[in-house]
């Protein structure tokens, strides 16, 4: 049986264990490494042969670290899709090992999701003692000075989010069933990595105290067009190497992507920007798609009219803009592609299936 | 590389480089000249505006050096800017001040060359690419704040020195060689050798240093005769100049990217600390941001600890802007960061002119032009109106507001009235102007001094660039009218010589039909204006005039839509030939003949007729036989019937309003077609009523109703209220009076 995730610091444990062996900068209190060795294990380290794991953003990472040396919480907002998650997973890895303290933020977050729960059979048998809770991920990094990761942190109820506040003002959390001892106070290190999508921003509107804990940095898509085909491949095959690499067919998908995302074509066309999240993600999602597809049912050769569908499928087609964003892009832009390429050509042949 | 420091600074000379606006450049340079206390300080700069020292050193920075260059086709106007941060300043300043000899030893020609060289020089070159790229930095700025302006803070000048001209010497060395600065190189170490004997002191971009401190050792010859050949119609000023220019490359090695952060600094001698609290309040005050204290100091904890993340000893502005942009995200909406960096950015740069103290010294169109505006009493951010008709001195002073407008000087804006380029005066004779301050259009006024010395000459010189770049006829003519709204009477023989040239090359008849009307607008705007008239311009229209009745007698069948315009443009001519007996009508008649029998015309058609029948050339029987076979209610003639009968009433509305057989032929016309064909034709044969002026509609309105029985305000109800067409008849009657002073007939009242 083999894992089909692994954590992060799993995953890098060679590079994060190279990176704190050569680290002879000064590290904030309760890191394994220092600012610069967290850089250079997300920006990546020619010298250290450490590849780079996030592109488009090396300011927002240094931000990001910084942020997080200076003991503010962190808050990583986008497009769903833009490595948010991803790049949370890899500070949480590079400062503290563990990306695994994590709260899921839903309609169904509670209270104890962020502060503690009881294991109700010892705590009729005990009373409230430290045997009968069950520290929540923010107790345990609180209590073991590390990082915490909030995702979709919108999604969960203001009520909820707000007791962050308390939490990361005084960095203390108080346990009032217990009658003496009853605060458990932050060790240095703590802190905490939100993140929230920009499309739901209206779920649960966060107030502006919590806010105001938080630096703020918002994680772009990638705009250039070779440099997401190489993210695609490269994470296509952290998939499957199995896959099949069709460079063709990754060429045609980023260029679509990038040039409905920014609203224009390569050629200098105009388009309909659709409100769709054309995110590297989803771009890997549908190459994907096309790539297993070939796989079982087309001896590993990807069909121009599976990429077709995948690509057409992926628009909600309730959605008017879009669909007419879509059309619009196909008449103007694949229509003139279409006599020099296949691919372009079965997609402009497939417009007829956009409902 | 070891620099033998001893080269470039003894007891008698010290020769210290510089970097153009830098903020490190100039303290070490201070520290420098009052250690050295020179007896003569030479600065790189155009050596003729060595008496401008003074004066600079007086004025509040911005100012710049402005030259005129005269080059083989024009005038070029290039900019020597100096900032309060600028080390040529300090020098010159200091200079001054202690009354020590100061001049500038450049060559005296400005160069656009020199500029493109100067920059890239710094920037651009594959071995300063590479450094940059090797850094990690974002860019060249990013990598000489790094390693120059934060690094070298706490060092000594020695230390400064030993960097500069290290780098400097590098980048030399890798540069290909260019003729142009050789020869400036050249220049700068004659008039250095002049010196020698005192006690000097050189302040020169670092990239020329190493050369000078060898080339003042050679005899050098230089062709000063073919130097001063070039340089001997240019011409320098010092002028205020704009911040954002100095932070864009608009001039000799501007480029300094963000000058009111460097002024800032210079305030808060160079404390990072209270610059940054203060440029982040005040960008959170200037834009309203409302960003709290605790914010700005996490801001300003952020920015240190980049600094330490990216190795610099203190934060610098690439960190005030990471400081800026997080501390501005808000995640109330979808933030976007490049446009928070994009406006922080151009706060960074600043506003504002700086001040000359000798105002003799700016360029003489900015005294014209301040002349003018007291002339004409134009006071700063003011609303005039002027009625241009009944005032001679109201129509000047649109004419000096177009031409301002004409020399891109953006100081009036026209809210309400007419243009002068209209030329025909229609519905309104007043223009309503808002002024802007004068301060405002200074850059505008300084970027068209190149063009002449007054307004008036400025527009004719560019009116002549105009020409001299022109080639088609319709380019010509309507640089012919730029040069008769501007009265830029001097040049319209010019240009009516090259429209000469162009009519002989021209084959259209519609392009001569509308060329001859451009004509005659031209000729009725003199006589508007009660212009001297102009005996060429005469000559011309009757030249054209001639080769379009040539073109009309063997005109070939055109679209519907050319002809209208051919149609529009034979009334017009008509009005013209009718009211100014210029032209020979019996040639004109000739062709109305033709046109009215050929089979394929419909809007010429019209015309033809009407006119014909003003003319009494044509009885009333055979116009409304001509009505009749012209008459078709359905099918795709039914436009060509329409066209026919708009043209028929546009010359002559008295078909519409006193001939009633006339009025049922329309009127039958109306009814006999069906509501589809009516809507298609609407847009074009409401131009028959709404060209009807107020007392018209009225005596329309009395023979439509009795004709069909109907309301006699049925055109009043569907037009506009009978108070308001009443109320019109009256200012249409003032009008006409107005007019009728100025000898002009308006309409057949």
């Amino acid at each position: 049986m083999s894992i089909l995730k692994e954590s992060v610091e799993v995953k890098y444990k060679d590079q994060i264990s190279l990176l704190i062996s050569n680290d002879d900068d000064v590290k904030p209190y309760g890191w394994q490494m220092s600012p610069r060795s967290v850089l250079k294990f997300i920006l990546g380290d020619k010298s250290l042969n450490i590849n780079k794991k996030i592109y488009g953003n090396d300011k927002v990472v240094e931000r990001s670290i910084v942020a997080l040396a200076t003991n503010r919480g962190l808050m990583l907002i986008g497009f769903p899709g833009t490595a948010k998650t991803m790049l949370s997973e890899l500070l949480s890895a590079a400062i503290c090992n563990n990306s695994l303290q994590t709260i899921q933020g839903s309609a169904a977050t509670s209270e104890s999701d962020l502060k503690y729960s009881w294991n109700y059979a010892k705590l009729i048998d005990e009373g409230p003692s430290l045997n009968s809770l069950i520290p929540s991920p923010v107790m345990r990094a609180m209590q073991n000075g590390n990082i915490v990761r909030f995702e979709e942190i919108t999604r969960s109820p203001q009520e909820v989010q707000d007791m962050l506040i308390s939490i990361m003002s005084d960095k203390v959390l108080s346990i009032n069933e217990f009658k003496e001892n009853n605060y458990i106070f932050a060790n240095k290190g703590f802190n905490i990595i939100a993140t929230a999508n920009t499309l739901d921003k209206g779920v649960n509107e966060m107030s502006s105290a919590l806010k105001r804990r938080f630096n703020i940095e918002v994680v772009k898509p990638v705009n250039n067009i070779s440099l997401e085909k190489e993210i695609v491949k490269e994470q296509v095959l952290n998939l499957n190497e199995d896959l099949v690499i069709d460079d063709n067919v990754i060429d045609m998908l980023t260029t679509a992507f990038v040039e409905l995302r920014n609203g224009f074509s390569i050629d200098g066309v105009k388009l309909e920007k659709p409100s769709k999240n054309l995110s590297t993600a989803e771009l890997v999602n549908i190459y994907d798609e096309c790539a297993i597809h070939a796989k079982f049912f087309n001896n590993n050769k990807i069909s121009p009219d599976t990429v077709s569908m995948n690509l057409i499928n992926t628009f909600d087609f309730e959605d008017t803009d879009d669909v007419s964003a879509l059309k619009y892009y196909i008449e103007n832009v694949v229509k003139v592609r279409a006599t020099k390429s296949e691919l372009y050509n079965t997609l402009y042949s497939s417009r007829k299936e956009i409902k | 590389m070891i620099i033998d420091l001893d080269l470039y600074r003894n007891e008698k000379t010290f020769f210290f480089p510089i970097r153009h606006h830098s903020l490190i450049s100039s303290k070490n340079l201070k520290i420098a000249l009052e250690n050295f206390n020179p007896d003569v300080i030479l600065i790189e700069g155009p050596s003729d505006a060595t008496n401008s020292i003074e004066n600079i050193a007086k004025s509040k920075m911005p100012v710049s050096i402005y030259g005129l260059i005269e080059t083989e086709k024009d005038q070029v106007g290039v900019n020597f800017p100096f900032l309060e941060t600028s080390p040529e300043f300090v020098a010159l300043k200091y200079g001054y001040e202690n009354n020590i000899l100061t001049e500038f030893i450049d060559l005296p020609i400005y160069d656009i060359e020199t500029i493109r060289y100067e920059k890239i020089n710094y920037e651009y070159n594959s071995y300063i690419e590479k450094i940059v790229e090797d850094s990690g930095l974002s860019c060249f700025d990013e990598y000489y704040e790094k390693y120059f302006e934060i690094s070298l803070q706490n060092k000594s000048v020695d230390d400064y020195l030993n960097l500069m001209l290290t780098y400097c010497k590098i980048t030399r060395e890798i540069s290909p060689s260019n003729d142009y600065n050789d020869l400036r190189e050249n220049y700068m170490a004659k008039n250095i050798q002049k010196y020698l004997d005192k006690k000097v002191f050189i302040v020169t971009g670092g990239f020329h240093t190493p050369s000078l401190v060898s080339l003042i050792k050679k005899e050098i010859s230089l062709k000063e005769k073919e130097i001063n050949s070039k340089v001997k119609n240019n011409i320098n000023y010092v002028i205020p100049y704009d911040i954002k220019n100095i932070s864009s490359l608009n001039g000799y090695s501007a480029g300094i990217s963000f000058p009111y952060y460097s002024s800032t600094l210079l305030k808060n001698k160079l404390d990072v600390l209270d610059t940054f609290t203060e440029v982040l309040s005040s960008y959170s005050r200037d834009r309203k941001l409302d960003i709290s204290l605790p914010k700005i100091i996490s801001g300003i904890d952020l920015a240190f600890g980049l600094a330490r993340l990216r190795e610099k000893l203190h934060p610098g502005v690439f960190e005030l802007i990471d400081a800026a942009i997080s501390i501005s995200t808000n995640f109330t909406q979808y933030e976007d960061q490049d446009l928070i960096e994009e406006n922080f950015k151009s706060f960074l740069v600043g506003d504002g002119f700086g001040e000359v103290f000798d105002l003799n010294s700016l360029p003489p169109l900015i005294s014209d032009f301040d002349l003018h505006i007291k002339k004409y009493s134009m006071e700063n951010k003011s609303e005039i109106t002027l009625n241009v008709l009944s005032s001679k001195t109201a129509f000047n002073k649109s004419v000096f507001l177009a031409r301002l407008e004409f020399l891109d000087i953006k100081y009036s804006t026209l809210v309400r009235g007419f243009s002068l380029y209209d030329l025909k005066i229609k519905d309104y004779v007043t223009q309503k102007f808002t002024l802007s301050n004068k301060n405002n259009v200074i850059q505008d006024l300084i970027s068209a001094s190149y063009l002449g010395t007054t307004i008036s000459i400025a527009t004719e010189s560019k009116i002549r660039n105009m020409l001299s770049l022109s080639k088609t006829l319709e380019e010509n003519l309507e640089i012919l009218t730029f040069a008769i709204v501007l009265q830029s009477f001097n040049i319209i023989s010019e240009i009516i010589d090259r429209i000469k040239i162009s009519l002989l090359e021209e084959h259209s008849a519609v392009v001569t039909s509308k060329s001859l009307n451009k004509i005659i607008d031209l000729i009725l705007y003199y006589r508007t204006f009660s212009l001297e008239e102009n005996e060429e311009l005469n000559i011309l229209l009757d030249d054209y005039y001639k080769k379009f009745i040539l073109q009309m007698d063997t005109l070939e069948e055109i679209s519907h839509t050319v002809e209208k315009e051919m149609a529009i443009a034979i009334n017009n001519i008509f009005k013209f030939i009718n009211s100014y007996k210029l032209l020979d009508i019996n040639l004109f008649v000739e062709i109305l003949y033709k046109l009215k029998s050929l089979h394929w015309t419909t809007s010429l058609k019209g015309i033809s007729l009407s006119i014909l029948y003003l003319l009494e050339k044509i009885s009333e029987e055979t116009l409304l036989n001509q009505l009749k076979n012209n008459f078709v209610t359905s099918g795709l003639n039914i436009y060509g019937t329409a066209y026919f009968l708009e043209f028929l009433v546009i010359s002559n509305k008295q078909l519409l309003l006193n001939n009633d057989n006339f009025l049922n032929i329309l009127n039958d016309f109306f009814k006999n077609i069906n509501e589809k064909d009516f809507l298609k034709l609407l847009p074009d044969m409401r131009r028959i009523f709404t060209s009807l002026r107020p007392t018209e509609t009225i005596t329309l309105s009395k023979n439509i109703s009795r004709i069909n029985s109907s309301n006699e305000k049925i055109l009043v109800k569907y037009n506009v209220s009978y108070e308001n067409i009443i109320k019109n008849k009256e200012l249409e009657i003032s009008v006409i009076d107005s007019l009728k002073k100025r000898g002009i007939e308006y309409g057949n009242n």
